[in-house]
């Protein structure tokens, strides 16, 4: 197995640095209060410009014009909902992990009042009702926190954004490397069929191929 | 003016090497990333929680070794010293709550003070002998009763920390099934294997156009397709801990019996009357 190139870090809208003096398990803790970015990264690319301009040394000027030409066009076509897609899903995910992470600590809450409850029912059984009390409030602020983030659950929106995230990134190097159904077209017709794959994948549909309309 | 075919060539190429750098070695750079810290974390809260778990054994062991020791009655260490202080102090609230004895400053107080009633009290000397009772008493005064208490605050101590560190220690393993890290850690080494084995298909530089062509299309199928396996294998992985499935759905039903026992006070009662102070 390769080592992972040096000093590359993977091509993503999340901030590689945060917490990065923490344990890893920390690192991967949810953020509380408003999440960040609040918006998608507008600057986010999967190719970066100055990598590409590398790579593309010693390339034919004119096959360099068309791969830019493909760039720009998924840019607008396909990365402007990658970017969407990518951002609601890390969102998605914090905020499930969050809800999780709350759940957790009531559990633990929950845990050490009843476990407490045990201990002073032998010593002090007068202090009864407390302990009782502050479980019941315990678990009507779990049935809150259900309710509240029951609406739109998290969990489901992060795993249907992040899939179809990873669709378009696919469906982008699928284009940008004319494999099928990219390779047997050209000009406006590969471009049409690259922005109604990308419309569909972003719909949660299967892209249709471009001769037959058969879903690949 | 470049021939089409080796312009052809030429297109092919940059494809490969876009592909190669950006999606191919990108993907490779993130699943050693991500495999590498996951088993970190992982191995991180793995040790966490047998921490917890030692701490929670070890504290129960000394609680368990203090009582023994120096609080119950025949304890090893003091003969049970602090244990006869202990009934003698609650004898002394007793029959201080009798009346008996009046309210005093410290226990020692009112041990001398019922000392004194036994001696002169004729119920109390028609029962016990006051003499030996005050020697008994002066035997008592000799216990550290400082030491007992010390004991008595250290083994209380160390009898939360049993109850706390096992709940803490079971939170990190609930985190752990939350964050699925060695799971996820294995479902990416596996995709690294699989990824190359489509690397070992990418095209070579002395192929001809035409196998170049079919070699750069298995190459970036094959990719794409290790890609989605994986999504869809971590897209499994993804559920909430069954737990926290089950805390939450005994809390849900703790919520509306409160629910449904303040509704009662309310209004009275329910059907089944008598739940509150009004039915």
């Amino acid at each position: 197995m390769r080592p992972a190139v040096e000093g590359r870090a993977p091509a993503s809208q999340g901030g590689s640095f945060f917490r990065r003096h923490l344990p890893v398990w920390l690192r991967e803790m949810p953020r509380y209060g408003p999440f960040r970015p609040a918006q998608p990264d507008s600057r986010f690319r999967l190719l970066d410009p100055d990598q590409l301009e590398q790579v593309l040394q010693g390339v034919p000027e004119v096959v360099r014009q068309e791969i830019y030409e493909d760039v720009d066009y998924l840019e607008y076509e396909v990365l402007r909902l990658f970017r969407e897609r990518d951002h609601r899903a890390k969102m998605q995910q914090n905020r499930y992990r969050r809800q999780q992470i709350n759940f957790l600590l009531l559990a633990i809450l929950s845990t050490l009042v009843g476990s407490l409850q045990l201990i002073a029912l032998s010593n002090q059984p007068e202090q009864m009702p407390v302990f009782a009390f502050i479980e019941t409030v315990i678990s009507l602020l779990t049935a809150f926190l259900a309710a509240v983030g029951g609406r739109v659950p998290p969990q489901e929106q992060w795993l249907l954004n992040r899939r179809r995230a990873e669709e378009l990134r696919r469906e982008y190097f699928r284009f940008l490397t004319r494999v099928p159904p990219y390779d047997e077209i050209g000009g406006y017709q590969r471009r049409m069929l690259l922005a109604q794959r990308a419309a569909e994948i972003n719909r949660g549909l299967q892209p249709r191929d471009a001769a037959t309309g058969a879903t690949t | 003016m470049m021939p089409p075919e080796q312009l052809e060539r030429m297109r092919l190429r940059a494809a490969y090497r876009l592909f190669q750098w950006f999606s191919l070695e990108d993907q490779r750079n993130y699943w050693q990333r991500a495999a590498g810290q996951y088993r970190r974390a992982g191995n991180q809260v793995n040790f966490i929680v047998a921490v917890f778990a030692f701490i929670a054994g070890l504290a129960a062991a000394l609680a368990g070794l203090l009582a023994t020791g120096w609080l119950v009655p025949g304890s090893f260490a003091n003969n049970g010293a602090c244990a006869e202080l202990a009934d003698s102090q609650g004898l002394v609230r007793s029959m201080h709550q009798l009346g008996l004895i009046e309210q005093v400053e410290a226990e020692d107080d009112a041990l001398e003070q019922f000392g004194e009633l036994l001696a002169t009290s004729p119920i109390a000397q028609a029962r016990v002998d006051g003499m030996e009772f005050i020697a008994a008493l002066n035997d008592m005064a000799g216990i550290d009763s400082d030491e007992c208490s010390t004991v008595h605050s250290l083994t209380n101590l160390l009898m939360l920390v049993a109850v706390v560190a096992p709940a803490v220690g079971g939170a990190f393993t609930t985190l752990a099934g939350l964050y699925q890290w060695d799971r996820s850690a294995n479902i990416y080494e596996s995709a690294l294997e699989s990824l190359e084995v489509a690397d070992s298909q990418s095209p070579l530089d002395d192929m001809d156009t035409l196998t170049y062509r079919a070699a750069l299309r298995a190459y970036v199928e094959n990719t794409l397709q290790v890609m989605s396996d994986e999504s869809a294998q971590w897209g499994q992985s993804v559920r909430p801990p069954a737990q926290l499935e089950q805390f939450l759905s005994e809390e849900r039903e703790k919520a509306l019996r409160a629910t449904r026992l303040g509704n009662a006070w309310d209004l009275g009662g329910g059907e089944d009357e008598g739940i509150g102070p009004l039915g």
